[in-house]
């Protein structure tokens, strides 16, 4: 017996896992910091740029915009798609009939890719007062807008879109936290005549806390990525307006050829997803001395 | 008696209460699903109009002449075809090459003992939660330095293994009691055997399971193939939506093009629901 559990042979069973980290995932990393010291524009040879990449990072102002951007898109997506999604769950947790078909209708637009998304969207979107957006609107009783053509609006529009097209996976992440909790904290509440509403409060939320850390984590990472809705739908315009920081980085690198200056700002974007993922642990576990 | 009237009316009123209640909840359930599924019958019904244009209007979700004529241009006017052998063949080929790779690794971690597993383990973890993306650049120049752009390759052996993957059918392996393992061994069966035979076979669900959520994301996928790929030939189904360039009736065939992009994800969802809803449960909460 221990003779088979121990050994070399298990290398066999690991090394397809091994060597594809190996060459493609630890080896990029290792040029990803090589090359944001390097201009390097795929036709000439590799130059040694030093610090120049970084120091036209400081001074880039569409970088600047792109950076706002994402950040403003972040806060504009997490926060807002955790409460609607857990808004869902909460819905769909119900012991009634249809439940399950419920839920997988909710589940729909996250199984579907963002290219199909984005050209259903646009047709909502359509800067005419007939447009399906601007049409139900108006029975509102809110005027006509031009969505993706107007700088204020382009980035919000969507972010709505990101939220609607996401929310059924976060739904699904607070449902499995919400049947977690034990039917015996809600029993034990009602005996001591708590409400629905303080029975959510003093039970639900505190009990949710793991859920809420891995939901907002994983879409503060995802927000960060954002790129398929700017390519697709509005070109990183009106004048930049829906600029992300990986959309900045795919126009530097496959539209300018800049591979140096896109790879610093890729190394920056990381520093950045970083940063947030620890700045949301701090806040979490400091949050736990409220409820 | 005149409690007895009494409770019976308030008994009735907490039913006609909870009633009204069901009531307001499934219109509210309905109202949502609209919202999530209206988009798709947009989509589909637009795709079934042979004048759509973004001029069409007013919109009505059952095409007054449906016909399948954008259809026929998007066969005509783009390489459709080509796409959607593309991205059946690579969305496939990921599939069973993650399944079988990380279902290996997997054996290996939750039942091998080797010099250095848990460093591996641990390192392997470690980049779990960093996004691929950071790395988008110098990875296009390694599979450009291959000269992989515009090949399989380039779509495929990247993607061939997985950390997630690994990591979700270790821990599905970890489950499987050591007694079947045992009884096997002293059948005379080695370790390879021991995979095919016990392993394996027990662990199908969490097989389903990943090999549901590869193909989605691999379908799906965006960024990635949009970058190692440039000749239209190459590009799979969503790329060559995105980047499509159309002669005559854009609009409509860009619908078409959607439809038939969403269908297979539709359908599998459809069949594989129980799958995707439990790998995103494992990967989620107990990640």
């Amino acid at each position: 017996m221990g003779r088979l559990r121990r050994g070399w042979r298990w290398y066999f069973f690991i090394a397809p896992n091994v060597l594809t980290f190996l060459g493609f995932t630890l080896f990029s990393w290792i040029f990803l910091i090589y090359l944001s010291f390097h201009d390097w524009n795929l036709l000439g040879a590799r130059q040694f740029a030093g610090l120049s990449n970084y120091e036209r990072m400081v001074s880039d102002p569409i970088l600047r915009r792109a950076l706002v951007n994402t950040l403003q898109y972040a806060i504009m997506f997490v926060i807002p798609s955790a409460a609607v999604s857990l808004g869902l769950a909460t819905l769909v947790n119900q012991k009634m009939r249809g439940m399950y078909l419920f839920r997988a209708l909710y589940y729909l637009p996250v199984v579907t890719s963002i290219a199909v998304l984005a050209i259903i969207w646009k047709f909502i979107l359509l800067p005419r007062p007939d447009g399906i957006a601007n049409y139900l609107l108006q029975q509102l009783g809110v005027g006509p807008r031009e969505w993706l053509l107007d700088i204020r609006l382009a980035l919000p529009s969507i972010t709505v879109m990101q939220i609607w097209s996401t929310m059924g996976y976060y739904m699904v992440l607070w449902l499995a936290g919400l049947q977690g909790i034990p039917e015996e904290m809600y029993e034990a509440a009602r005996i001591d005549g708590a409400s629905r509403g303080q029975m959510f409060r003093f039970v639900t939320v505190p009990m949710l806390k793991p859920t809420t850390i891995f939901i907002t984590l994983i879409a503060g990472i995802g927000a960060f990525q954002m790129f398929g809705p700017p390519y697709m739908l509005t070109g990183g315009g009106p004048v930049h307006a829906t600029t992300t920081m990986v959309y900045y980085i795919w126009q530097q690198a496959f539209n300018r050829y800049r591979m140096g200056y896109a790879s610093s700002i890729s190394l920056l974007l990381f520093v950045l997803i970083l940063i947030a993922s620890l700045i949301q642990r701090k806040y979490m576990r400091w949050s736990e001395t409220i409820f | 008696m005149t409690t007895a009237t009494s409770a019976k009316q308030h008994d009735s009123g907490i039913r006609l209460r909870a009633g009204l209640r069901t009531v307001l909840v499934y219109l509210l359930l309905l109202v949502i699903a609209g919202a999530t599924v209206g988009p798709f019958l947009v989509m589909v019904s637009a795709s079934l109009r042979p004048n759509f244009s973004y001029m069409t209007f007013p919109i009505s979700l059952i095409p007054p002449d449906p016909g399948v004529d954008n259809y026929i241009r998007l066969f005509n006017q783009t390489a459709i075809g080509r796409w959607i052998f593309n991205s059946v063949f690579v969305a496939t080929s990921v599939t069973l090459l993650q399944v079988t790779t990380c279902s290996l690794a997997g054996y290996a971690f939750s039942r091998g003992e080797f010099p250095g597993r848990d460093l591996i383990f641990w390192v392997f973890m470690g980049t779990l939660m960093v996004p691929s993306t950071v790395t988008i650049v110098p990875l296009f120049l390694i599979l450009s330095r291959l000269g992989w752009v515009d090949t399989y390759a380039a779509l495929i052996v990247p993607a061939a293994t997985s950390i997630f993957g690994t990591f979700l059918l270790r821990q599905f392996f970890l489950t499987i009691p050591r007694d079947y393992d045992q009884a096997a061994l002293i059948d005379g069966a080695n370790l390879l055997q021991i995979y095919r035979m016990v392993v394996l076979p027990l662990a199908k669900p969490a097989l389903a399971t990943l090999a549901t959520l590869t193909f989605l994301g691999e379908w799906n996928a965006f960024l990635y193939p949009l970058i190692v790929t440039t000749k239209s030939t190459m590009r799979i189904l969503t790329v060559g939506l995105a980047t499509m360039v159309v002669q005559e009736g854009g609009a409509g065939v860009q619908m078409a093009g959607a439809t038939l992009t969403f269908m297979p994800t539709f359908l599998i969802f459809l069949f594989m629901q129980r799958y995707v809803v439990q790998g995103i449960t494992l990967s989620g909460v107990k990640g």
